[in-house]
């Protein structure tokens, strides 16, 4: 920015400090952030590492009991979806389109809850998997290790209950879609 | 020991060291493809007997897939329809933040 008029001298001095400081500053932040970003989760405390040692086998018993509710409940959770799917959502979109009735709404939910089911089933599994992996650690001697773990299955399982809610959103959400059918009968 | 003894003798080891490999193939496959995690009869996973309910109404429930739709169809699906979604909701728990929380497994809060 060239200085040409007294009017234009801090616009002239922003330039200036812009040029020299700012430039460097940005360079900085674009190296330091991400770094910042992905350093790994703060260190436990003497306190927290400590209490996990001592108490790993009472947190594994837990987590074990935990493992196994979780598996029930995908199983109850599980049938309940394909109950829904194959014995409601389907035969009645079936039974639409035989009776000539247009319904892109509920055409759309049955694509929706079978790919949203199918997601279900893979963070499910990804989510056991890094629970295995939990238990399989050594909470004695790596209680780091294990809390880090925990921390990233704590995660998938957050994945897992969104999940579990779009589905059953969905469920509702189609419910309300029939009784625009209902009144179009 | 004779020829036919001894091939014999091969040929029982390399079965069963073919069924051996094959196995330990197979499982590794259930195990890595995450199917062990979606199997209803794993071992120690499954509901108690007491767990179970039986109920018939809506397992015997089925819906044709031709025919007129009628007003009333209509309805008896919507009734049935809702008693699913109903169950569903019951397990509004599962899966919840608090059993892997800190609070829950007794490691504390810094």
């Amino acid at each position: 920015m060239p200085f040409t008029s007294i009017s234009s001298f801090p616009f002239f001095l922003f330039h200036l400090w812009y040029n020299r400081y700012m430039k460097k500053l940005c360079l900085c932040c674009a190296i330091l952030i991400p770094l910042l970003v992905s350093a790994p989760v703060s260190a436990l405390s003497d306190n927290q590492k400590g209490t996990i040692s001592q108490h790993c086998g009472t947190i594994r018993q837990m987590l074990r009991a935990i493992q196994r509710d979780d598996s029930r409940n995908r199983i109850a959770i599980g049938a309940i979806y394909e109950t829904i799917s194959s014995k409601y959502i389907v035969p009645l979109n079936l039974r639409l389109v035989s009776n000539n009735i247009s319904q892109p709404e509920l055409l759309n939910s049955q694509t929706s809850f079978a790919s949203t089911r199918d997601e279900f089933s893979s963070a499910f599994i990804t989510y056991s998997q890094s629970f295995e992996a939990l238990l399989s650690i050594d909470c004695q001697a790596q209680p780091e290790a294990f809390y880090e773990k925990l921390v990233e299955t704590r995660a998938l399982r957050t994945k897992v209950r969104g999940l579990v809610d779009d589905l059953a959103n969905q469920s509702s959400t189609y419910q309300t879609y029939l009784n625009h059918v209902q009144e179009a009968l | 020991m004779s020829i036919g003894a001894r091939n014999l003798t091969i040929l029982g080891v390399v079965v069963v060291l073919f069924a051996l490999v094959n196995t330990i193939i197979s499982l590794t496959i259930y195990h890595n493809s995450g199917d062990i995690y979606l199997d209803r009869s794993r071992p120690g996973f499954l509901p108690d007997e007491s767990e179970i309910s039986s109920d018939d109404s809506a397992t015997s429930y089925s819906f044709s897939v031709s025919g007129r739709l009628t007003t009333a169809d209509l309805e008896d699906f919507i009734e049935h329809y809702q008693a699913e979604v109903e169950k569903l909701q019951s397990y509004d728990y599962a899966f919840s933040d608090t059993p892997l929380s800190d609070d829950a497994l007794g490691i504390p809060t810094e």
